[in-house]
C-alpha cells in the first residue's frame, strides 16, 4: 500500500478485499459443514494403485500393525499403500471424522454401536477366507444380528497387582479390601469394571443399585480412576497403585519388563476385551478395506500380535508357543471362561449407567 | 498516513471476519446443540444442569479450585515479578528466560514431572516421611496436586503480566515516597501496590479462565474425585455420547468465565482511575 491511491479506488479496493474475504470465509464454513462429498483422485477408482486409510490405537499397537500387516500386506498387493491413521472414536466419526478413513479399529462396543447408528458396512461369510476359522466370539454383530465388524484381538479384563505389597487377590471385592486402601485403580467410566462390580455385588441389569452404593463406598480409598489404558503402567511403576482393574496384555507386557507386577482372573470372572475392525460406508474402497481385515485374521498375523503383545489371537487355527498359550487368551476353554458382554442389551443403557456411575465417584 | 489508517481498518474488519467465522459460529452451534433436543427446543439440559446435585458440586468445585488456584499464583507471581524488578536491568532479561522457558515445553510433560515429584517414591515423599516418620504420604491424586498443576500452569502468565506494570513504575514517586517519610512497607502498600493493579487484575483474569477451563491437569494429577466442569463436558460428548449435555456443560463454564472476566475488567478501570 505505498503507492498513493486516490481515496475513491482505495475505499472500493477495501470494500472489495472484504467482500472478497467474506465470501472466501463463507465458502470455508460451507466446506467444513459439508466435507466428505468431495471425492478423491478425480473419481474413477483403481484398485491396482491405491490408498488404504486404518485407524489404529498408537504406540506398540502401531509398530506391531505396520511390521505384521501394513508391510505384508503391501508386498502382497503391489500398487497398495496401507496408511494408519490416529484413532477415532464414534463422536468424531459420528461428527463427520470419517470421510477419509476406511477402516476403523475400534472396542466392540463402540463398533457395534457404531453399526447400530447406520455407519458401517455390513460384513458376508463369502467375502472372507478366515470366517469358518472365526471363534462366535470375533463376530460384532448389530441388533438386526448382521455382522458389522470382526474381532482382531482378544483381551482378559481383570487385575493386575503389584505382588511384592498385596496378595494375590481372589475375588473382585479384594479391590475393596482396607489393605489395598488407596492403592487401587480402576478405569473411568468403564462398563466391564461396572459389570464385574455388578455381579460381585450381586445385582442385575434391573436393580443395579448395589453398583453404585460399591463404588460410593470405595472411592474415597480408590487413588486414581484411570482415563487411558496405558495409565497403570506408570502408577505401577512408581509404587502409587498396588492394585488395578487392567487387562493381561499390558500387565505382562509390563512384568517382561522386570516389574513387579502380575495378572489374575478373579472368581466372579474376566471380562473378554475385543477390539474389532469395520468398513466404513462412506468408504470408497471397501473391497480392499475387507480384504485388509481378512488379512488381519490370518494365523500369521494374529500370532505376531500374541507374541509381541499378548493378545489372545481370535483365529482357532493359530498355533503359540507353550508359554505364550498359558498366559493369553488362547483356546476355546479360556475364550467362553470369560463374560461375553452383550452389548445390544447395555448399549440402550449405557448413558444412564455411565450417569449414575458419575454421580456415584463425584464426591 | 491516511491511507494507512485504511489498510489497518481493513486488517480490523478481516481479524472480525476470522473471529466471526472461526469462533462465533462455532459457540453458536454449541449453544444450539445444547437447546435442541431431538429436534425440537428444549432448555432440558440447562435444567438438569441446575438440579442434578452432580453438576452443581461439579460447578462449584472447579470455581473453589480456579480461585485458590489464582490466588496462590498471584501471591507467588507477584514476588516472583517484584524480584525480577529489583534486578539490574541487564540481568532482568535473564531472569524473564527462565520464568517463559517452561512454556516451550507441552503441558503434559511438565505435569508428568510434577506426578514424579510428588508420587509415592518422590522426592517430596521421601523428604516428609524423613522428617516426620514412616507415615506414607503421597499428595499425588488429590485435590491439592491439581492446585499445585494449575499454579505451575497459569505462574508464567501472571509474572508477565505483573512484571511489565511494576517495570512502568516510575521510580521519582518511590523516591518521593521515601523522601517524604514514609517506610519500605508503606511506600509498598500505598505507591508500587496499587500501580501495579492493572497487572494484577489482567494477570489472574488471564489465570482463571485458564484455571476454570483446564482439562488436562485433573486428568493427570486429579484423584477419583477430582474431576472439574471441562472433564465432565468431555466425558458427556466422548464417553457418553451426550452431545447435548455437553455443550450446556461448556456454555455454561464460558458464561461464568466472561461473567468473571468482566468484573475483573471493571475493577480494572477503576484501578486506572485510581492511577
Amino acid at each position: 500500500m505505498k503507492k498513493s491511491n486516490s481515496n475513491y479506488s482505495f475505499k472500493k479496493k477495501g470494500v472489495s478485499l472484504l467482500s472478497l474475504l467474506l465470501a472466501s470465509v463463507l465458502t470455508v464454513l460451507a466446506g467444513c459443514s459439508s466435507s466428505g462429498e468431495q471425492t478423491q483422485g478425480g473419481g474413477d477408482n483403481q484398485t491396482e494403485s491405491s490408498e488404504i486409510v486404518v485407524t489404529s490405537f498408537g504406540g506398540k499397537y502401531d509398530e506391531v500393525f505396520t511390521l505384521y500387516v501394513k508391510e505384508p500386506f503391501e508386498k502382497a498387493n503391489p500398487g497398495v499403500t496401507v496408511k494408519l491413521a490416529p484413532y477415532t472414536g464414534i463422536a468424531k466419526l459420528a461428527q463427520g471424522g470419517g470421510s477419509s478413513i476406511d477402516v476403523v479399529s475400534l472396542d466392540d462396543f463402540d463398533l457395534i454401536d457404531a453399526a447400530n447408528k447406520g455407519m458401517l458396512e455390513p460384513l458376508k461369510k463369502e467375502e472372507f477366507s478366515t470366517w469358518d476359522n472365526l471363534y462366535p466370539q470375533a463376530f460384532l454383530n448389530s441388533q438386526d444380528g448382521e455382522t458389522y465388524g470382526l474381532v482382531n484381538v482378544f483381551g482378559a479384563w481383570g487385575i493386575a497387582y503389584n505382588p511384592e505389597v498385596v496378595d494375590k487377590p481372589e475375588s473382585w471385592n479384594d479391590l475393596w479390601s482396607p489393605e489395598a486402601k488407596g492403592k487401587v485403580a480402576l478405569m473411568s467410566q468403564w462398563i466391564p469394571d461396572i459389570l464385574l462390580t455388578a455381579k460381585a455385588t450381586g445385582a442385575s441389569y434391573e436393580n443395579m443399585e448395589p453398583v453404585w452404593e460399591a463404588f460410593k463406598e470405595v472411592t474415597p480409598s480408590v487413588a486414581q480412576y484411570y482415563s487411558s489404558f496405558s495409565a497403570p503402567e506408570s502408577l505401577f511403576g512408581t509404587g502409587e497403585v498396588a492394585m488395578a482393574a487392567w487387562f493381561d496384555g499390558r500387565a505382562y507386557a509390563l512384568k517382561n519388563a522386570a516389574k513387579p507386577v502380575d495378572f489374575t482372573i478373579p472368581k466372579e470372572g474376566g471380562v473378554l476385551i475385543r477390539s474389532g475392525m469395520g468398513v466404513l460406508k462412506d468408504s470408497e474402497n471397501k473391497e480392499l478395506a475387507k480384504k485388509l481385515i481378512d488379512f488381519c485374521m490370518t494365523p500369521e498375523v494374529q500370532a505376531g500380535f500374541a507374541k509381541e503383545l499378548y493378545y489372545g489371537p481370535t483365529n482357532t487355527t493359530v498355533e503359540l508357543d507353550q508359554s505364550l498359550q498359558e498366559i493369553v487368551v488362547y483356546g476355546k476353554e479360556k475364550v467362553e471362561a470369560l463374560i461375553t458382554p452383550d452389548w445390544n442389551e447395555i448399549l440402550p443403557k449405557r448413558e444412564e449407567w455411565l450417569t449414575k456411575w458419575t454421580e456415584a465417584t463425584t464426591q | 498516513m491516511r491511507n494507512m489508517m485504511r489498510f489497518y481498518t481493513v486488517l480490523g474488519w478481516i481479524a472480525v471476519a476470522y473471529m466471526t467465522a472461526l469462533f462465533l459460529y462455532p459457540v453458536c452451534k454449541v449453544v444450539y446443540t445444547s437447546v435442541w433436543v431431538n429436534g425440537s427446543f428444549s432448555l432440558a439440559n440447562y435444567v438438569n444442569l441446575f438440579s442434578a446435585d452432580l453438576y452443581s458440586k461439579v460447578l462449584l468445585k472447579t470455581l473453589w479450585v480456579s480461585v485458590i488456584s489464582t490466588l496462590i499464583a498471584l501471591f507467588i507471581g507477584y514476588t516472583l515479578a517484584y524480584f525480577i524488578t529489583t534486578r539490574p536491568a541487564s540481568k532482568q532479561g535473564f531472569w524473564l528466560m527462565l520464568i517463559i522457558s517452561p512454556m516451550f515445553m507441552s503441558l503434559t510433560i511438565r505435569l508428568f514431572g510434577w506426578m514424579i515429584l510428588l508420587s509415592k517414591e518422590g522426592p517430596i515423599a521421601k523428604g516428609l516421611s524423613g522428617l516426620f516418620g514412616g507415615s506414607e504420604t503421597s499428595l499425588l491424586f488429590s485435590q491439592t496436586a491439581v492446585v499445585i498443576g494449575i499454579v505451575h500452569f497459569v505462574l508464567p502468565f501472571i509474572v508477565l503480566n505483573i512484571y511489565t506494570s511494576l517495570n512502568r513504575l516510575e521510580s521519582s514517586l518511590i523516591e518521593a515516597s521515601t523522601m517524604l517519610g514514609a517506610s519500605r512497607l508503606r511506600t509498598f502498600w500505598k505507591v508500587t501496590f496499587p500501580l501495579s493493579l492493572p497487572g494484577v487484575f489482567a494477570g489472574s483474569s488471564i489465570a482463571f479462565a485458564l484455571a476454570a477451563s483446564t482439562f488436562l491437569v485433573p486428568i493427570m494429577m486429579g484423584g477419583p474425585s477430582d474431576n472439574l466442569l471441562a472433564n465432565m463436558a468431555y466425558n458427556s460428548i466422548v464417553t457418553i455420547g451426550n452431545m447435548g449435555m455437553g455443550a450446556a456443560l461448556s456454555f455454561v463454564l464460558l458464561v461464568i468465565i466472561v461473567a468473571v472476566l468482566l468484573v475483573m475488567g471493571r475493577l480494572e478501570r477503576r484501578g486506572h482511575i485510581a492511577s
